[in-house]
């Protein structure tokens, strides 16, 4: 399951926001919800939002019951039972096998400094500040924040950041203007290891990261998020689902957060009182794992877990979560932009494209299901995985769970007229990315373990790091091999470019010492590489000031800057920032 | 204030150390007539020699007077003697130092005479830290005119004329080439000095002068030198006049 | 009666003359002990701490001066231009003085609360730092960090204590005048460890800024060694280098105002590890740093704006660089740079405006027989001069990349490099003084002394052109004085006891 990165949002492409997308959104929810209606004529309730008062169950959904005024959602009604014994001319196989997981392994970048529009904002945490480089004159100042800040946010695209401070609990938000920096402090109740900001600007989250939380830290607050509405400048605890694992925004700024309990939408301008929680998975009970995806408008969620043959949709409005079966379990989610998801089937040797929004008198009705559902078959290959542009013009299908020092095949899939064609890939996947514009795909390939046997030049390969590049339109393939395990990867939001960085400190039996950055030019599919002072941490991009930043390891901070457009200026280094905080 | 006991000892032991030179030909032993005295009436034969005897006396008279005109004074005297240029307080601690003098002056005519003494002086000290010392010897050949007070046993004198003096002068500890000053070996000076003697030793103390005497002589003098620059082998250590006055004490014996 | 008058007119006399003779100067009675001679245009100045006074001699006409000093020198200091004489005494107070043709003139006196061991002076001779510098300067209690910036124009003292994070300045360099950050300053740097005080002599009473070389937790010992103020970039920028530490600290001014010393912001430059000399020249691409590592052995070519770093390996060992301007056979001006290393066997000549580009190529090594020591450049020439062994002298030749050996008959005990680069004076273990001209390498000799050991030391005094062989000496001070070119043993004049010249007349 591939998880989105961060600094590209879902789905908030500038037209979401225009009035006509508005009134289109709106009208949508009204047609929703006579839908929603018509299918509940006979319940007789007519749900706009989310769950509410009732006084009796025929007052909430089918799948809630009405518990002393509030509908509490129980779990979808037990299925009709199958008429008669199933015709063998069901194509679907008795007991397909559990498909192998696969596991996408992200190279994305994670974690990186926030970007401003001319400042690149990188947290100090040995020096419980924050740097500002500017991108320009590379002049650096430092803005004493809590303990230990961890994580730094760009607040839209203003000079403006938002920081956590780990150690001490607190947020900051810094405003940068007139060479001045204004400091705001908000201190948070409880402990909180991770933030996100939305893209429009208008609040932080902070919330506590299981995943991410070291031994020892104080795991409390698992279901509590501190929302600072940036605008009023106020901060107030919000009660959440078990266990957050990803927020995303809904074009009117409402926060969904991804639960374990299923999905909490923290609106706007929440009421008192825990986040109403929409339920993802049709079961009570069921606390798996599961992969949730989001509907391009956030209006509808999907998700999928392992040994259920299919996939659950659930109208973020309407608060029922729906199984549609697609006969086999699907391996991996993800979102097609023109309101469908691409679901992988492998074992059924097929993937199906599935709208977000189906009529629940759809989903019952097979006939009318799968004339909804969109099936291309794979011809044989084992694909199970699947990275789709943020256009949706092309997917690219590969697999993770061949051995690892074997060439595989993966496929390009164009989603609108279902077209699939497979191309050979010299190592085995995996994790893949594509670019935003939908042109390339970046392949992340792992090595064989130890060091290659001599004698054998096709061996160098299979024992070497590396990843592909793969031109989406005419399935050609670029095999870089690298001396360290690539990783970082980002791509230029305006132009056709990325980079990554190899570092041999990720590795602890590296045997050379590797520091370097790598620059795709995803048009011509070559790769220019510089090498480093220290050890590269992130890569990013400051597109106002056409230039990516690495960060490094250094004691004192060091960050350089390469030009977006001129591969051959000289790399720009500027070391020692944090010690520009002791200059007093 | 060790020199001026010094001094003062000496002064109290002249006496004793005054030596008496020997006796010039021409002058008789003045014990002889009083021991011929108490002989002359004890022998008979005698009565004839009494009146030689006073004929012996009275013959001897006029040769004594004629010895009066070859009066010799010799005399040794100790003092200080004072540096007026305080350039010699970089030789040593005190510009005061002691000198002696031995003089001979003979009568030549009247009350005028002809001197000629030796004098020696020196001075010890240190500069920066290192000894230096000072030593001036000269020869002075002076014109003295003397005046004499029978009645009272006392003569004052003058003496005038010039000096020769040897200048030694050392500054420093090591004996490099350089800080031994050097000189022309000789240079002229000049002298002028009053003293007054007192004769209490003489037979003629009361009736005449001229006869054997021993006395005390004080003098005070000034002695200027005629300088030019002092040159070195390294060391120019600028002008240094060592003129000045000074005065002593000493014994003086007359013949 | 009137011999008692007389006695008593006597003694009164005597005792007047007595009183005459009562006083003698008190510093006839002291030692003079006389401290090591400065050596200024025209005159060599002893400071005679017992004394205490100046001892000064013109070695062109042998004139000697003795002027009595208020109190004890503690520390004397000559000034770059070597026209003034800076004492500091016991009281504490120092003494500005100017030396002209006739001798050290009085110019002001100042009085101190602090003692201080060590002096700065500006480069152009208006102002002075007094530090402590280490060591004990006889005080009950002491304020190492203490410092007093002298304006010698204006005589005017202001002491102030820097701020101190553990550690007291160790050195101070002063930087020429100049316009940073949009107003004249002249930055002073006082170095220590861990950190870098910077205040402006022209603001003395501004406070100062600190610039941390390590991270508040760092124990390491990175103690800055070597300042240099250039230009780079957009302004003026100061390079540091720091024993401990393997970045060059470039130190940059955006903004400041007048009154208030600007504070710096700091990249530092990677030089590899652990430079150990460093220059920064302006060749053809632009202003460059170029650092020597004895570990590569190599010299690293950055780049101060964008930390751009090249690392050129050499053959033989270098430590030290030393850039000079040669011409080229197209005619301009180019930049090179001498590396060496003492105890290298070679010296390497590199062509700084080529070598980012052409790296090794850009190196000439040139080997030297023996090993080299005490490489010294000659002012005014394409020239410097080397020492290799005990008795041998190299000439080394910029342009032609020659280097000429120089045999003397005995070890050399000390080697002099005139001002104006002309000549070179030594003078060897048996007792003889030599003058070699640089330029036709023609040498003339004379025996200075019977006795070869008593040379303590060799002075040169460009404006009175003549050499001085201080001898070792007990008493008073000896001295040799010889004429700086065509030595022979008829010029030489000799004064045993120098310091009593004049004794007379103090």
């Amino acid at each position: 399951m591939r998880q989105p990165a961060p600094a590209r949002s879902l789905a908030l492409s500038p037209a979401a926001l225009s009035p006509a997308a508005l009134s289109l959104a709106a009208l949508s929810l009204a047609a929703l919800s006579l839908t929603a209606c018509a299918a509940d004529s006979e319940s007789g309730a007519e749900p706009e939002q989310f769950r509410g008062m009732c006084t009796v169950d025929a007052d909430c959904p089918e799948t809630d019951v009405c518990f002393d005024g509030q509908c509490i959602f129980q779990g979808a009604p037990p299925e009709p039972e199958p008429e008669g014994p199933a015709e063998p001319a069901d194509p679907d196989p008795p007991e397909p096998e559990p498909p192998a997981p696969e596991i996408e392994d992200t190279f994305a970048a994670f974690g990186e400094p926030a970007a401003g529009r001319r400042f690149v904002w990188v947290v100090s945490p040995s020096t419980d500040a924050v740097a500002r480089i500017d991108g320009e004159t590379r002049a650096i100042g430092l803005i004493e924040v809590g303990d230990e800040p961890s994580v730094v946010r760009a607040v839209g695209g203003a000079d403006e950041v938002v920081v956590l401070a780990r150690g001490s609990d607190e947020l900051f938000r810094i405003r940068h203007a007139d060479g001045v920096d204004t400091v705001t402090r908000f201190a948070v109740p409880f402990h909180v290891n991770a933030l996100t900001v939305d893209p429009a600007g208008a609040r932080a989250l902070a919330w506590f990261d299981l995943a991410a939380a070291r031994p020892g830290e104080d795991a409390s607050a698992l279901q509590q998020v501190a929302v600072l509405d940036l605008a009023a400048d106020t901060l107030e605890t919000v009660v959440v689902g078990y266990r957050p694992t990803r927020i995303e925004f809904a074009p009117d700024g409402a926060a969904l957060v991804v639960t374990e309990d299923g999905l909490s939408v923290i609106a706007r301008e929440a009421a008192p009182g825990p986040a109403p929680i929409v339920p993802l998975a049709p079961d009570l009970g069921d606390f798996g794992a599961r992969e949730v995806i989001l509907g391009p408008d956030a209006r509808h969620a999907a998700s999928r877990a392992e040994g259920e043959a299919g996939v659950t949709i659930v109208d973020l409005f309407e608060g029922v979560p729906r199984f549609v079966p697609l006969g086999a379990i699907p391996t991996d989610l993800d979102r097609l932009p023109d309101g469908r998801m691409l679901a992988m089937l492998p074992t059924a040797d097929r993937l199906a494209i599935v709208p977000f929004e189906l009529d629940p008198a759809v989903i019952d009705d097979p006939d009318a299901l799968a004339a909804a559902i969109t099936t291309v078959p794979l011809r044989g290959v084992y694909l199970g995985a699947a990275a789709v542009g943020e256009d949706g013009r092309r997917a690219f299908l590969y697999t993770t769970t061949d051995p690892l020092n074997g060439p595989g095949v993966a496929g390009l899939l164009a989603p609108e007229t279902g077209a699939l064609v497979f191309t050979p890939l010299r190592k085995a996947a995996r994790g893949a990315e594509v670019d935003p514009s939908g042109r390339v795909a970046v392949v992340l390939h792992g090595r064989a373990a130890g060091p290659p046997p001599a004698g054998d030049p096709s061996a160098l390969v299979r024992h070497s790091h590396g990843y592909s590049v793969v031109d989406l339109d005419t399935a050609f393939v670029k095999l870089e091999t690298t001396p360290a395990e690539p990783s970082g990867l980002v791509f230029a939001p305006d132009r056709a470019a990325a980079f990554l960085r190899l570092s041999s400190a990720d590795d602890p039996q590296a045997t050379s010492r590797v520091a370097a950055v790598q620059r795709i030019d995803l048009r011509g599919l070559s790769v220019r590489t510089w090498a480093v002072g220290s050890p590269p941490e992130i890569v990013g991009v400051l597109p106002a000031l056409e230039r990516a930043f690495v960060t490094q390891t250094h004691p004192t901070g060091r960050i350089s800057f390469l030009r977006l457009d001129d591969p051959e200026a000289p790399i720009e280094t500027v070391t020692g920032y944090a010690l520009n905080g002791r200059i007093e | 204030m060790s020199r001026s006991m010094i001094l003062l000892a000496l002064l109290l032991a002249a006496p004793a150390l005054g030596q008496t030179p020997e006796a010039p030909a021409g002058a008789q032993t003045p014990d002889a007539p009083a021991e011929a005295a108490p002989e002359a009436p004890a022998a008979p034969a005698p009565e004839a020699s009494a009146e030689p005897a006073t004929e012996a006396v009275e013959t001897a008279a006029p040769a004594r007077r004629r010895g009066r005109d070859d009066t010799v004074h010799i005399a040794m005297r100790w003092g200080m003697r004072l540096h007026l240029d305080p350039a010699f307080d970089a030789v040593a601690d005190d510009r005061n130092h002691l000198a002696i003098e031995i003089a001979v002056d003979v009568r030549l005519w009247h009350r005028l005479a002809l001197g000629l003494s030796f004098t020696g002086s020196g001075a010890q000290g240190e500069l920066y830290g290192h000894d230096t010392a000072w030593q001036d010897n000269s020869l002075f050949l002076a014109a003295v005119y003397r005046h004499r007070f029978p009645g009272l046993g006392l003569a004052t004198y003058g003496r005038l004329g010039p000096t020769v003096h040897w200048y030694d002068l050392t500054l420093g500890g090591d004996l490099g080439p350089g800080e031994q000053i050097e000189r022309d070996p000789w240079q002229f000076g000049a002298r002028a000095a009053i003293g007054l003697e007192f004769w209490p030793i003489s037979p003629d103390y009361i009736r005449r002068m001229g006869a054997f005497g021993f006395g005390v002589v004080l003098e005070g003098y000034y002695d200027q030198a005629f300088v030019g620059d002092w040159t070195d082998g390294g060391v120019d250590p600028g002008p240094f006049d060592p003129s000045g006055p000074g005065w002593s004490l000493g014994v003086i014996s007359r013949f | 009666m009137t011999r008692a008058l007389r006695a008593s007119a006597a003694l009164a006399l005597w005792a007047a003359l007595c009183a005459l003779a009562c006083d003698r100067p008190p510093g006839f009675d002291r030692p003079l002990d006389a401290a090591e001679p400065l050596v200024l245009d025209r005159h060599v100045v002893w400071p005679l701490v017992g004394q205490p006074a100046l001892f000064t001699l013109d070695p062109a006409t042998m004139a000697t001066r003795f002027d009595p000093l208020p109190a004890r020198p503690v520390l004397s200091a000559v000034s770059p231009d070597r026209g003034g004489l800076l004492v500091l005494d016991d009281r504490p107070a120092l003494s500005w003085f100017r030396v002209d043709a006739a001798g050290p003139e009085a110019v002001f006196e100042a009085e101190l609360t602090g003692r201080y061991g060590r002096i700065a002076f500006a480069p152009d001779q208006r102002r002075a730092v007094l530090f402590h510098g280490g060591g004990s300067a006889g005080a009950v209690l002491q304020n190492p960090n203490q410092v007093a910036i002298v304006d010698l124009e204006a005589g005017r003292v202001v002491e102030r204590t820097l701020r101190s994070f553990g550690d007291v300045p160790r050195a101070i360099v002063v930087s020429a005048e100049a316009a940073i950050a949009g107003s004249p300053r002249q930055l002073a740097w006082a170095l220590s460890d861990r950190y870098l005080a910077l205040f402006d002599l022209a603001a003395p009473e501004a406070e100062e800024v600190i610039v941390h070389l390590t991270l508040a937790g760092d124990t390491r010992s990175v103690a800055p060694t070597e300042v240099t103020l250039a230009e780079a970039g957009d302004g003026l920028a100061a390079f540091v280098r720091a024993s401990g530490a393997d970045d060059i600290f470039a130190l940059g001014f955006t903004d400041g105002q007048p009154g208030v010393v600007p504070r710096p912001y700091l990249n530092q430059l990677p030089a590899g590890q652990r430079p150990s000399d460093f220059a920064v020249v302006e060749v053809e691409a632009g202003p460059r740093v170029f650092a020597v590592e004895p570990a590569l052995p190599g010299v690293s070519v950055i780049e101060p704006t964008t930390a751009g770093r090249v690392a050129v390996t050499s053959d033989l060992p270098v430590s030290e660089i030393l850039p000079f301007e040669a011409p080229r056979e197209d005619g301009s001006t180019g930049h090179f740079a001498l590396l060496w290393q003492t105890g290298a066997a070679g010296v390497v000549f590199a062509d700084l405006d080529a070598l980012e580009e052409h790296r090794g190529r850009a190196l000439t090594p040139l080997v030297i027989g023996g090993a080299l020591t005490h490489v010294r450049p000659i002012p005014g020439r394409r020239a410097a001069v080397a020492r290799s062994g005990p008795s041998r002298v190299v000439m080394l030749d910029f342009d032609a990349r020659t280097a000429t050996p120089l045999d003397a008959d005995s070890p050399i005990q000390s080697l002099i490099v005139a001002p104006e680069g002309d000549a070179i004076f030594l003078h060897t273990e048996l007792g003889s003084l030599a003058a070699l001209a640089t330029d036709t390498l023609i040498a003339s000799t004379v025996p200075l002394t019977d006795a070869p050991a008593d040379v303590e030391r060799l002075l040169h005094v460009p404006g009175a052109r003549r050499l001085v062989a201080v001898l070792y000496d007990e008493a008073h001070g000896r001295v040799v004085v010889s004429p700086d070119a065509e030595l022979s043993p008829e010029a030489l004049r000799r004064r045993d006891g120098l310091f009593l010249d004049g004794v007379f007349d103090r």
